[in-house]
């Protein structure tokens, strides 16, 4: 099993530049993936003028399809436009398996339905948990069963993920798989000599919006300092409710407790971090808080609403856990304080070192790659008979979708013989490697 | 001489693409024979460089790459057609007003609009004769425009010590040319494109003092295996050793 190599491509409509969970996920595991020698390739839509082909570290080769974002970095949901390109760079890249990151991504949704026309196997993974009342989430989990009906295997990122998940797309349990998110210990150190204890240093880092539960913190704030005259708070984020905040500050005249940072960029999280005591995470809904992660590996001893998939992250002496309701928050920070002492940040790390780690995460994942290649492969007729149970009219619309689909691909297969598309050449790269511009000219070399 | 094409019973449909989208698939011919002196080689501006040298080692020196677009007739076909509908709609208009009627008749894509123009202008000046004559006009000049833009073939002409000449010959006769002294090239490079529907190799100098990658073959998109000779020479005129980073 293990000499089993695959070729993958990564789809998501969220990488690099921009900056977030998913992007660091499908970097880190991307990395992971070509150390234990897959070749992985990643596909997103250009951003500003980034748009064509980028090689990072270690030879990962990035597409930016020039199709542009329209709303929330989301590419236009223009359901067959994408099909030529995606099959070029599937045959060119020679890939065996798509891997689908995040559920409201329109181009890795695309990709996917794409890939399983053309009879690739496919994995999707679920960063988010979604709601099932309100109009969005009622549309947004159509589109997820649609997806996922004739998924390969799906991933999640946490066990109430994939409660969720199956909840919402109707997947069949045995299918979907819990693989955690992990945290670039290396990266989030804790500071090497130890803070005083005399004052206590919060830090809060999150976008300041209403479901990381900003409204919380403006009602818990005030009331620590007043009951804690030693402690100082530290806000690093930015977003709607920062002026709720500010509010917040003026009123009770706590300028020199509270200090707001704006928008911390992701490497000076550590830096703020590192001055501080505990963390506090106010989200109210969270599939798996990777902010929990990085702030338990500098050392900070972890104040979080139970929600979502937070109490699975952490052990429990590792973090203190409460409801999201400001008098609780208030007894849990008030515990955290009296935790303090017994804390040791370089303890706290190591064994941060020893729960998660990025080449665990592939070697799981790798796992379900191989579930996925074994799975039986199907013809249209067979995979048609899935889209149909997901609901009277959708089901019958899936079909349709998929049909037209399936028609423009043999069209494109006329139109542009797959023999026609140059498959691009395999390189490896040299020990030395500095970065893109020199990948990229390995390439080349290898042409040869 | 050697040719390139990967189905010659398909030939058609690639064309169509070319002709539609602009998507490259042409077929294309290779010619990287060495060039005996011809007329439009400059070699007077050759003796500089090598004083003493006769035709022989002249020819030797200067390498010539050329990409031919291979003559399909579908293309011609789908030009003529489209003419002939042009042609057909305005006397089918024509027999129309003997009738003393009007009405719009949706042909293929583009002849909706100038059908619109036609009955406009059959109102206004009641002669039918005319439109006869101006849908004439009109289909020679979208046949004009058609021919004016294809491109017969691209060269790379590589003049060792001196400079690269790049040609575009199009169908119509007219021929870009464009120099660059060797002392301008920084480097060649063979690049990945990305365009929103397909993906294609292109072959690039990166010129001196310039911000922009200056395309070799301006029009055509030919398959790697083509570039990768082209690639070479250009790189051994520059005085650059293909495996080092400058």
């Amino acid at each position: 099993m293990a000499d089993l190599k695959h070729k993958i491509l990564m789809v998501s409509d969220f990488f690099y530049p921009n900056f977030g969970g998913v992007e660091n996920h499908i970097y880190y595991l991307s990395q992971c993936l070509l150390k234990l020698g897959h070749k992985v390739v990643v596909m997103t839509h250009a951003y500003g003028n980034r748009s064509g082909v980028r090689y990072m570290t270690g030879g990962l080769k990035v597409y930016y399809v020039p199709w542009r974002p329209f709303l929330m970095q989301n590419t236009l949901p223009t359901v067959y436009g994408t099909l030529p390109i995606i099959r070029t760079i599937l045959i060119r890249e020679k890939i065996s398996l798509v891997h689908g990151h995040q559920a409201f991504s329109t181009l890795c949704h695309k990709a996917l339905m794409h890939a399983r026309i053309m009879g690739y196997r496919v994995v999707f993974t679920d960063h988010s948990l979604y709601g099932f009342a309100d109009i969005g989430s009622i549309h947004m989990n159509k589109v997820l069963q649609f997806t996922l009906a004739d998924v390969s295997q799906a991933i999640c990122v946490s066990h109430t993920s994939k409660e969720n998940t199956v909840l919402r797309s109707g997947l069949p349990p045995e299918k979907v798989f819990v693989i955690p998110n992990a945290v670039d210990t290396a990266m989030f150190k804790p500071a090497p000599e130890r803070l005083g204890n005399d004052e206590i240093v919060i830090v809060v880092i999150s976008r300041l919006v209403y479901r990381k539960g900003a409204d919380l913190l403006v009602e818990v704030i005030p009331e620590v300092c007043r009951l804690y005259p030693n402690v100082r708070f530290i806000v690093g984020g930015d977003g709607p409710k920062r002026v709720r905040l500010e509010e917040m500050r003026e009123k009770h005249s706590l300028q020199d407790r509270v200090e707001m940072l704006g928008a911390v960029p992701h490497a000076r999280v550590r830096s703020v971090l590192i001055s501080g005591h505990i963390f506090l995470n106010s989200s109210l809904t969270e599939a798996f808080c990777i902010a929990i992660l990085e702030a338990a590996s500098c050392g900070l001893l972890t104040v979080s609403t139970r929600v979502g998939g937070v109490p699975e992250v952490l052990p429990e002496d590792m973090s203190v856990l409460a409801e999201p309701d400001p008098s609780d928050m208030l007894r849990a920070i008030g515990k955290a304080i009296s935790l303090l002492p017994n804390i040791d940040p370089q303890l706290m790390h190591s064994r941060m070192k020893k729960l998660y780690d990025w080449h665990d995460v592939a070697k799981r994942t790798e796992i379900v790659y191989d579930r996925a290649l074994k799975c039986p492969d199907q013809n249209l007729l067979e995979r048609l008979s899935r889209y149909l149970p997901c609901g009277r009219w959708a089901g019958k619309i899936f079909c349709f979708v998929m049909i037209i689909d399936f028609l423009l691909w043999r069209l494109l297969q006329l139109w542009q013989p797959t023999e026609d598309i140059e498959e691009v050449p395999e390189f490896t790269l040299p020990h030395h490697q500095d970065d893109g511009m020199i990948s990229n000219f390995n390439e080349d070399q290898s042409l040869r | 001489m050697y040719c390139y094409c990967n189905h010659p019973w398909l030939e058609s449909a690639p064309s169509l693409t070319k002709l539609f989208t602009q998507t490259e698939n042409a077929t294309f011919k290779i010619d990287d024979s060495v060039v005996k002196a011809g007329e439009n080689m400059q070699i007077q501006t050759a003796p500089a460089v090598l004083p003493s040298s006769d035709i022989k080692e002249i020819g030797k020196a200067i390498d010539m790459h050329c990409v031919v677009v291979r003559k399909s007739n579908a293309k011609g076909f789908f030009l003529f057609l489209s003419a002939a509908i042009v042609l057909a709609n305005a006397s089918y208009l024509v027999l129309l007003k003997d009738l003393g009627e009007i009405e719009l008749q949706c042909g293929a894509f583009p002849q909706i609009a100038f059908t619109c123009a036609l009955v406009l202008y059959c109102i206004i000046c009641d002669k039918s004769i005319n439109i006869l004559l101006w849908s004439f006009l009109l289909s020679v000049f979208l046949v004009k425009l058609l021919i004016w833009k294809r491109v017969m073939k691209e060269s790379v002409v590589v003049m060792p010590t001196f400079g690269v000449q790049l040609e575009t010959h199009y169908v119509s006769g007219r021929i870009v040319r464009r120099f660059v002294p060797i002392g301008k090239i920084l480097k060649p490079v063979l690049l990945e494109c990305v365009t929103p529907v397909t993906c294609y190799w292109s072959l690039s100098l990166l010129l001196r003092g310039e911000a922009e990658l200056m395309l070799v073959f301006k029009e055509l998109r030919p398959p790697v295996k083509m570039l990768i000779p082209i690639w070479k020479a250009l790189c051994g005129a520059s005085g650059i050793k293909e495996g080092s980073d400058s």
